[in-house]
């Protein structure tokens, strides 16, 4: 099996590369091939079995958009003919229509009909909890942008708490065939052993994880919290503190809380 | 900027907030500054600065490094304004320079040397021309709020004036080459015999030439992306440096320095490859700024680094060490998984630098464990890991997938609990390693861990 984990040199931030340290836990016999900027993308000369890339700086973004740019028909065609693709974080953004950052305006591959708009004075942390394929999917969100566009008919996942592709959506992603853009970090795989297993699956892998207990107990003490009402799932983002309610619903559910803890 | 009646009101009601604070016993270092910002939120640019302000920046070390300075100006009987006892923020800065000031405002002293936080200098540099700007050193650290290095730096190259004169790390090529068009003084540490045996770390904010993104060649790296490298490429690469630490004497505890007036011996405060670099910043700027070799090695020779952050206490033979790792900074707990595993011995270490704020209210992002070299703690030497918290599963499975033995990772959701979990049979040292604000956590670990210590002392 090989994987190809594109331009690591900047597509490495959040501690996505985690992804792929699980990837390889579970799949210790598969081939990872390491993409540069300056190289060519082995996808272009042979098949693959899974494509990954991770969250990167904005002008990184530009630079992998530029560096695609040649390789566009033939990503077009790999996602249309099934080949496996996994973008985390603001990957996906490189494929969108285009990203705003104010007034200009970035060209992106144009393979999703979306745009990005960054927003560098407010930035987006929140938690998600969400249902894919029947699955509860858990995540978290550190970004800069919130993405437009209709993914009505081909969402990754939907969310129950937390926010979709902006805060007026619960549709968190892109699906299509067997891509995967999605931007929920923490890594993924990593937080998600259901999805982990649907993933190697589709991979023709056995679905079995590698340090399935400890996985499932991160797992499940996570899914706890996030149901719990209780449990604030976003941020401010310039501060890193919780955004404090003052609502007398938020009273009230802290004066639960503490009955509940005594 | 003019004073306006607005600005003179904030100042007067930030001053009474400051003494209504001090009345009632509470420290409250940014809210006078908070209010001030509130009521005139130019207020930054309005009040009298003092005749020279130094800004000491950088994502690990500058608290260090700011005390280093004003211990050693003190010393020399050097009067200053500084934020050690407030914010680094705009609020903080806010609140000193209003602490500072006469009751119109003036500033009593002519220096300030201020503790600044990047992220905030889209609030503070538009206000504050610093004459000097000291960088530490930059790196990704706290995902959720400095989101990425590239930022930090952009906000820094937008918002800092180019009359600062930069004191930068040359040997953190981000660092070095902020603000291209500014003066620059670089310092660094060569090449040395430890470095050989440094591990490799798992990110690197700086792989790629920034120019041609051709790979970076490194001369030598020392940790992360700190060392020193070119472009095989292109004229990208480490500047010349200007005060570089070239030798250092571990028995003696002493470092040599070539500076532009020659060799300088001055003393070690610490073992850490850290402290190295904290001392050799502060002696640098300090001697670039213009006191002797004499004014700062005899300060130096009594300065110590804050023991808040590191404090060790043998208790029954039982070495506890406790020690900031600050949380959601994945190259400052590397540093002190190295730091544990250079120093050997057979250990627990405690881990307690979850983010307090989400552990009581919400679910902490924990992308950043998988940026921390937890493969170091693979070592031998260590003999137990106890995460501690809500996210101890978390920090579970991320020190199985380093490599870790199932059975050498205990997780515990309490502080008591992780002191009960430590075999005391097994160890000789036990590290507790804390966040900023899990202190009061870790400090009842440590109490527990002393109980346990001593009441098997009195069975025996």
């Amino acid at each position: 099996m090989k994987i190809e984990v594109l331009f690591p040199e900047y597509a490495n931030l959040f501690g996505d590369m985690g992804n792929l340290l699980y990837l390889k836990a579970c799949l210790p016999d598969a081939e990872f091939i390491e993409t540069a900027m300056n190289d060519t993308p082995r996808f272009m000369d042979e098949p693959v079995d899974l494509i990954y890339m991770g969250p990167m700086s904005e002008p990184a973004q530009e630079k992998v958009i530029a560096r695609l740019m040649p390789c566009k028909e033939k990503l077009r065609e790999l996602i249309e003919g099934g080949t496996c693709f996994l973008f985390t974080g603001n990957a996906v953004e490189v494929l969108y229509r285009e990203i705003e950052d104010g007034n200009r305006k970035i060209p992106g591959l144009g393979l999703f009909d979306l745009t990005a708009k960054r927003n560098f004075v407010h930035r987006h942390n929140s938690n998600f909890l969400g249902k894919f394929e029947g699955m509860d999917i858990v995540g978290c969100k550190s970004q800069f942008t919130m993405a437009y566009g209709d993914n009505a008919q081909m969402y990754f996942a939907k969310a129950e708490r937390g926010i979709g592709l902006n805060r007026d959506t619960p549709l968190e992603g892109i699906r299509k065939n067997n891509f995967i853009g999605t931007y929920l970090v923490g890594p993924l795989l990593v937080m998600n052993p259901p999805f982990m297993r649907w993933l190697l699956t589709l991979l023709g892998a056995e679905p079995s994880l590698a340090y399935n207990d400890a996985m499932e107990q991160a797992y499940a003490q996570r899914l706890k919290e996030f149901r719990d009402p209780l449990v604030h799932m976003e941020k401010e983002g310039d501060t890193n503190q919780l955004k404090i309610d003052f609502s007398p619903k938020a009273w009230l559910n802290s004066l639960k809380s503490k009955r509940n803890q005594s | 900027m003019k004073r306006t009646f607005r600005f003179y009101f904030a100042l007067f009601f930030a001053k009474c907030t400051a003494l209504a604070l001090k009345l009632i016993g509470r420290k409250g270092t940014s809210m006078p500054g908070s209010w001030a910002i509130i009521l005139c939120p130019d207020f930054l640019a309005r009040i009298p600065l003092p005749e020279q302000v130094i800004l000491v920046a950088g994502t690990n070390g500058k608290t260090t490094v700011a005390n280093l300075i004003e211990d050693i100006l003190s010393q020399n009987g050097i009067e200053y304004l500084c934020n050690r006892d407030g914010a680094n923020v705009n609020t903080g800065l806010a609140s000193s320079l209003i602490a500072d000031s006469t009751f119109f405002g003036k500033p009593k002293h002519k220096l300030a040397i201020f503790e600044f936080d990047e992220r905030s200098a889209p609030l503070i540099l538009p206000y504050i021309k610093p004459d000097t700007f000291l960088c530490t050193n930059l790196c990704r650290d706290a995902l959720d709020r400095n989101a990425n290095v590239d930022f930090i730096v952009q906000i820094l190259n937008e918002n800092l004036w180019d009359g600062a004169k930069l004191v930068v790390n040359g040997d953190d090529l981000i660092a070095s080459h902020l603000a291209p068009g500014n003066k620059r003084v670089c310092f660094g540490i060569r090449e040395l015999p430890r470095d050989r045996e440094a591990r490799p770390n798992l990110v690197r904010d700086i792989v790629a030439c920034p120019k041609c993104d051709t790979s970076l060649q490194y001369d030598f790296l020392r940790y992360n992306h700190i060392g020193r490298a070119h472009c095989p490429n292109c004229d990208y690469g480490t500047f010349p440096i200007d005060y570089d630490c070239t030798s250092v004497d571990m028995d003696a505890m002493r470092f040599t320095l070539r500076t532009p007036q020659g060799e300088e011996v001055y003393r070690l405060p610490g073992e850490n490859i850290t402290d190295l670099y904290n001392t050799v910043t502060a002696v640098s700027f300090l001697r670039d700024w213009g006191l002797t070799y004499d004014q700062v090695s005899t300060a130096l020779d009594k300065a110590e680094l804050a023991r808040s952050r590191y404090d060790v206490e043998t208790v029954g033979g039982k070495e506890i060490v406790f020690c900031l790792a600050k949380g959601q900074s994945p190259i400052a707990s590397s540093r002190v998984f190295d730091f544990i595993v250079q120093r050997g011995g057979r250990a627990a270490v405690i881990i307690m630098n979850y983010d307090m704020h989400d552990q009581a209210h919400s679910s902490e992002n924990i992308g950043w464990l998988y940026e921390v070299d937890y493969e170091f703690l693979t070592d031998g030497c260590v003999k137990q890991l106890i995460p501690t918290g809500n996210r101890c599963y978390d920090y579970q499975v991320r020190a199985l997938l380093a490599g870790m033995k199932p059975a050498r990772v205990h997780p515990a959701q309490r502080p008591e609990e992780a002191a009960a979990l430590v075999d005391l049979e097994q160890v000789d040292k036990v590290y507790i390693l804390h966040a900023v604000f899990t202190v009061p956590d870790a400090k009842r670990a440590r109490e527990e861990l002393v109980k346990r210590i001593e009441k098997g002392r009195a069975l025996t």
